[in-house]
């Protein structure tokens, strides 16, 4: 039986079976690839989307669970003012190394930010530790979340 | 003596097999690099051809764009970005004018000095720091030329400047792309004027990285992320044991699983080809195998360290001899030993492996990979197709990390990939061969475990003699590179890091003692310093504990002469407030080596709590020679500093009755943010040659951690991970 | 109703020789866990401790506010935390990776509304006396009477996971259904609190 979903914010029509993880429709049927695999146990967070606006392993995800929700990759980040201060901070922050990782650090963040605009370094400890960086980027990571934070204050400020 | 004289002074390591190669950085023979064959020849990789290329490297189009081929791989150290400004310089333009793309594989993009194409040992930015000024400075020439016999004036009349070419009295300028196809028609100067390294504008000054506003919004194509239309995927079940192969194969239950289009060996194992990655995964958990065992069978973790410690314990060949250490040894006040072991270690890059080939009718292949080595898999894959490599094309990719992984001696992936698609040939659709971490973890191709018996010999309070003894695989043995990286049965990265130590200790003699193994073994990020430094900078301050000496001192006085070294010790002393003690509860720990051309030092601090190390901050000093883009060195120095505490803390690949014990990041731990200190890093130049970074950075993090967790615990840790050891 | 038993528990006999012939309790414990068949109240309780003691179960009982995970009870991995309503923190909640079942091929576990007990129903270091007080306590337990405590046990989607908790972990090993018997017994026994000082485990 076809799941019908949202993604990005068209509705998608899905034939897959019902446990296939919601990352490979993403990348094999949808062609929306800036979501990675990295383990397929949800132990590295690549593959980190929003569904209704929280972060979720795509990987640890079968589709099924997929049907009426709201569901968002990377690739529709910067339709949000949080995603777009995200992508600015790790864009100015050089964040990135290899960068396959980044794209779920990115949604991570996002996630993190959306709900806590103000996170102390412990909030951000515990909302990122699920997304692992074997270039090392964390130093900076850190650093872009507290950029965007502050980036997103003054906005609200100068409003 | 004379030999390993030598050996020092080229460095010991993956350079050595390539000497004479390709002639080293600092010619400036415009013909060494691209011959005029080679002028305005249209690329496989980019569509249509160019209106000037003046060189392999880079496209001038009418409408102003500026493209560069990249010959050395992005897999996150930034080289994409260090090329462009190093080009940037001498055409005068903006870096992010240019749009950088990587090059296919082709002889002209074969690296300076190892002579494949390739990206490894930490070369590619003082390789080809030369190669590129030119690049640019040849298409800067030319549109000048053009320019100026456009305007009837003599070339010194004209200069370049962001893009455009200016007459000096300033009364008219011309764009770059409104000149290409002028600059087409001129000839390739012989000869270019390079600027001073004083008139440098970009080399040298902290610029954004030209892949990250595509990498942070996912559209960055990686190898995984390749895509064709019919494209199927396979995932190849490889024998549990090394040197295994399959007994007995029933395909039936894979078969009926939903997407699977069909199950076919190849040489290194099963493969299941479906119609995506779930149903080809699904239905390699429904395969029924039966294994024979092969020559792995028998591994096992335990019984190595047994065997390799019995080895260390006598004498190896000797490969380097200063002075008499048995007779300083016998004369010694105090003699003592130590064992320092490291295990295997997977590289895992956090995008997996895959590998993409179109099979063409003429019986060649169009590849389409995330490659550390072109070189290497461009003729491993024509040989297996059984063609000329003439027609055979490569397309890379953007690597998700490589640490050495994807430069294989063996091109295993690509030659695997190329397998699976000749089985199912018939099908005539592209198939994308992909590993899960499962296989990346279980797959082979690790660091080598080592272990190491250090002795010192201590006469009046002084360190009198020093014998390392090495025991491992050799990464070479049974390679290409045998050939080349042996010499006189010594693999140079066997002892590298090891047989060139400058110390000033009289006495010194290094052995290597090397083991034959089912396991497959490569090199991993700093290679054979992420072993023999770990076993040096240990030792010295074991010893210099026994001298009753500060190890920061005890390193001074050993290196004197050695100004890039002082220089990165002194400098991350001092930034670490050396002088100052710790907080309490805090141990902190030094360590300076010099490894691929590039000197450091790191100050590691780090707590005990709850039996486990937690590491509080990290300073380092980084001496590379001239630096093309100051915040991508230090980027290197962070992540390295990040990557190295994974291994030295908790990653490992070990082995009960022949199979890796090992299969995901749950226990294959690499540290995640909440376990990541901050790590300082300073840039220190004194002046020397160029040298490289992002290996640099690896070998000094474990010995400074063990030296900072003995000065809390009183506990010397001599194997890596530390894991739970200061539990028990 | 069944009948009582009259001996003395096995639980009690161990400590009553423990301290006879002058063992140190911690030493003494755990006790084997008794045979199948009717047992009173006392003893019931001591099964039942048993079973809320199985890592399927203590997992998610935590004292602190960190989960633990695997049969050797280690530490949850990648900084997971109770956060302010049991279901995590922000940006790592328990339904970023659990779903309502178990996924076999990426072998994360799952049911329906995955989430921490409250740290009042933290268990880890009580004895079987403290774990039966705690148990009891309607301002530690969410409120609940004796008889929502069975339902809880009996029919929680989430507790009858310990039963059928995926590959690579062990379930709870005495059938779900002896379980709630024990329950029953316990309950129907007057609920007692064992003596302190005993803990079982399996």
């Amino acid at each position: 039986m076809p799941i019908e979903t949202t993604i990005n914010g068209t509705a998608v029509r899905v034939e897959s079976t019902p446990d296939t993880p919601l990352l490979w429709v993403l990348r094999d049927e949808l062609g929306l690839v800036g979501t990675k695999f990295g383990c397929g146990r949800a132990l590295c967070g690549a593959c980190t989307v929003h569904v209704d606006g929280r972060a979720v392993r795509a990987c640890a995800f079968p589709i099924r669970y997929a049907a009426g929700k709201e569901i968002r990759t990377v690739e529709s980040i910067e339709e949000t003012e949080v995603g777009r201060a995200v992508v600015e901070a790790w864009v100015g922050e050089e964040v990135v190394q290899c960068g396959w990782c980044q794209p779920g650090q990115c949604m991570s963040a996002v996630a993190l930010l959306k709900e806590k605009p103000a996170p102390t370094d412990d909030d951000v400890d515990a909302a990122m530790s699920g997304n692992l960086c074997r270039c090392g980027t964390y130093t900076r990571i850190r650093k872009a979340i507290r950029g965007a934070a502050r980036a997103l204050a003054d906005r609200e400020e100068n409003r | 003596m004379s030999r390993h004289d030598d050996a020092r002074r080229e460095g010991l390591s993956r350079r050595a097999f390539l000497r004479g190669a390709a002639g080293s950085g600092g010619g400036l023979v415009l013909a060494l690099w691209f011959g005029p064959r080679l002028v305005a020849r249209p690329f496989s990789s980019v569509e249509g051809a160019a209106e000037f290329a003046p060189n392999a490297f880079l496209r001038i189009d009418g409408d102003g764009g500026v493209t560069l081929l990249a010959k050395h791989d992005e897999m996150g150290q930034g080289i994409h970005t260090g090329l462009a400004i190093v080009v940037a310089e001498e055409l005068e333009i903006d870096v992010a004018a240019i749009d950088v793309v990587p090059a296919p594989s082709g002889p002209a993009y074969r690296h300076s000095l190892y002579g494949v194409q390739g990206t490894g040992g930490s070369t590619s930015t003082w390789t080809s720091f030369d190669q590129m000024r030119q690049a640019g400075a040849v298409a800067r020439t030319m549109l000048v030329a053009a320019a100026a016999a456009e305007w009837g004036v003599d070339a010194a009349e004209c200069s370049a400047r962001d893009g455009k070419v200016v007459r000096r009295d300033g009364s008219a300028e011309r764009s770059y792309g409104s000149l290409a196809a002028a600059a087409a028609a001129r000839p390739v100067p012989a000869e270019v004027a390079l600027k001073d390294r004083s008139e440098f504008r970009r080399i040298g000054r902290s610029t954004p990285r030209v892949d990250s506003p595509a990498k942070v919004r996912g559209t960055a194509v990686f190898s995984l992320d390749q895509r064709r239309p019919g494209m199927l995927v396979a995932m190849v079940e490889r024998p549990p044991t090394f040197g295994g192969s399959v007994k007995k194969l029933d395909p039936d239950a894979a078969l009926r699983v939903p997407g699977v289009r069909r199950v076919v060996e190849v040489e290194s194992g099963v493969a299941v080809v479906a119609d995506g990655f779930w149903a080809a995964k699904k239905g390699r958990e429904a395969l029924v195998v039966e294994w024979n065992g092969g020559l792995g069978a028998s591994i096992d973790t335990a019984r190595l360290r047994r065997e390799y410690t019995r080895l260390a314990e006598r004498p190896g060949r000797v490969v380097r001899s200063d002075g008499d250490f048995e007779a300083a040894a016998a004369d010694a006040d105090e003699l003592f030993e130590a064992i320092y072991e490291v295990p295997f270690q997977a590289h895992a890059p956090m995008e997996p492996l895959s590998c993409m080939v179109e099979l063409k009718a003429d019986g060649g292949a169009h590849v389409v990979t995330g490659s550390q080595f072109l070189g290497i898999d461009h003729p491993a894959a024509a040989a297996a197709l059984g063609v000329d490599p003439s027609r055979v094309t490569f397309e890379n990719s953007f690597l998700g990390g490589g640490f050495g992984r994807r430069a294989n001696p063996k091109a295993d992936f690509t030659v695997e990939a190329i397998r699976v698609a000749q089985a199912v040939a018939d099908l005539g659709v592209p198939v994308k061969t992909v590993w899960t971490r499962e296989d990346d973890l279980k797959g082979g191709w690790y660091r080598p475990m080592f272990v190491n018996g250090v002795a010192g010999a201590v006469k009046d309070g002084k360190l009198v003699g020093w014998r390392h003894r090495i025991v491992g695989q050799s990464i070479a043995v049974g390679t290409a590179f045998e050939g080349a990286m042996l010499e006189d049965g010594v693999d140079s990265t066997s002892v590298e890091g090891a047989a060139d130590m400058p110390h000033g200790v009289p006495n010194l003699r290094v052995e290597l003692s090397t083991v034959s193994l089912a396991v497959p073994v490569q090199w991993w990020r700093s290679v054979g310093h992420s072993n023999t430094a770990f076993a040096k900078e240990c030792f010295l301050d074991e010893c210099a504990e026994r001298v009753g000496k500060d190890g920061y001192e005890f390193r001074r006085e050993l290196l004197r002469g050695h100004g890039r070294l002082l220089a990165v010790l002194d400098r991350a002393a001092e930034e670490a407030g050396w002088t100052d003690p710790p907080p309490a509860g805090v141990g902190r720990g030094i360590s300076v080596h010099e490894s691929f051309k590039g000197f450091a030092a790191h100050v590691v601090e780090a707590s005990v709590e709850d039996g486990r190390p937690r590491v509080r901050r990290i300073v380092c000093a980084i001496d590379c020679g001239l630096v093309v883009n100051p915040d991508q060195v230090v980027s290197q120095m962070q992540g390295a500093a990040i990557f190295a505490l994974s291994s030295a803390l908790s990653s490992e690949i070990t082995f009960t009755d022949g199979r890796v014990d090992q299969g995901n990041f749950d226990d294959f731990p690499i540290v995640r943010l909440h376990e990541a200190p901050p790590v300082d890093v300073h840039i220190v130049d004194t002046g020397g040659e160029m040298g490289g970074i992002g290996e640099v950075g690896v070998p000094g993090v474990a010995p400074a951690l063990c030296a900072a967790l003995h000065q809390v615990t009183g506990r010397r840790i001599r194997r890596l991970p530390v894991g739970d050891q200061l539990r028990s | 109703m069944p009948a009582r038993r009259t001996s003395v528990p096995r639980s009690r006999l161990a400590v009553v020789a423990a301290l006879l012939i002058g063992i140190p309790l911690a030493l003494a414990r755990p006790v084997p866990p008794a045979e199948e068949g009717e047992v009173d109240a006392e003893s019931a309780f001591g099964e039942i401790a048993r079973v809320l003691r199985h890592p399927r179960c203590l997992n998610c009982h935590p004292s602190d506010d960190r989960p633990t995970v695997g049969d050797d009870a280690r530490r949850h991995d990648m900084n997971v935390q109770r956060g302010d309503d049991g279901h995590g923190r922000v940006g790592q909640r328990c339904d970023t990776c659990h779903r309502d079942e178990n996924q076999p091929l990426a072998r994360i576990p799952g049911a329906p509304h995955w989430h921490l007990a409250p740290r009042s129903m933290g268990w880890v270091g009580l004895d079987d006396h403290d774990l039966a007080e705690a148990l009891k306590d309607r301002t530690k337990n969410g409120g609940r009477s004796l008889d929502d405590l069975r339902e809880h046990m009996a029919s929680d989607p989430l507790v009858l996971w310990g039963w059928n908790p995926g590959p690579g972990r062990k379930a709870v090993p005495i059938p779900h259904s002896r379980f709630v018997q024990l329950l029953d017994t316990w309950i129907d026994g007057g609920a007692p609190s064992p003596t302190p000082g005993v803990t079982s485990s399996f």
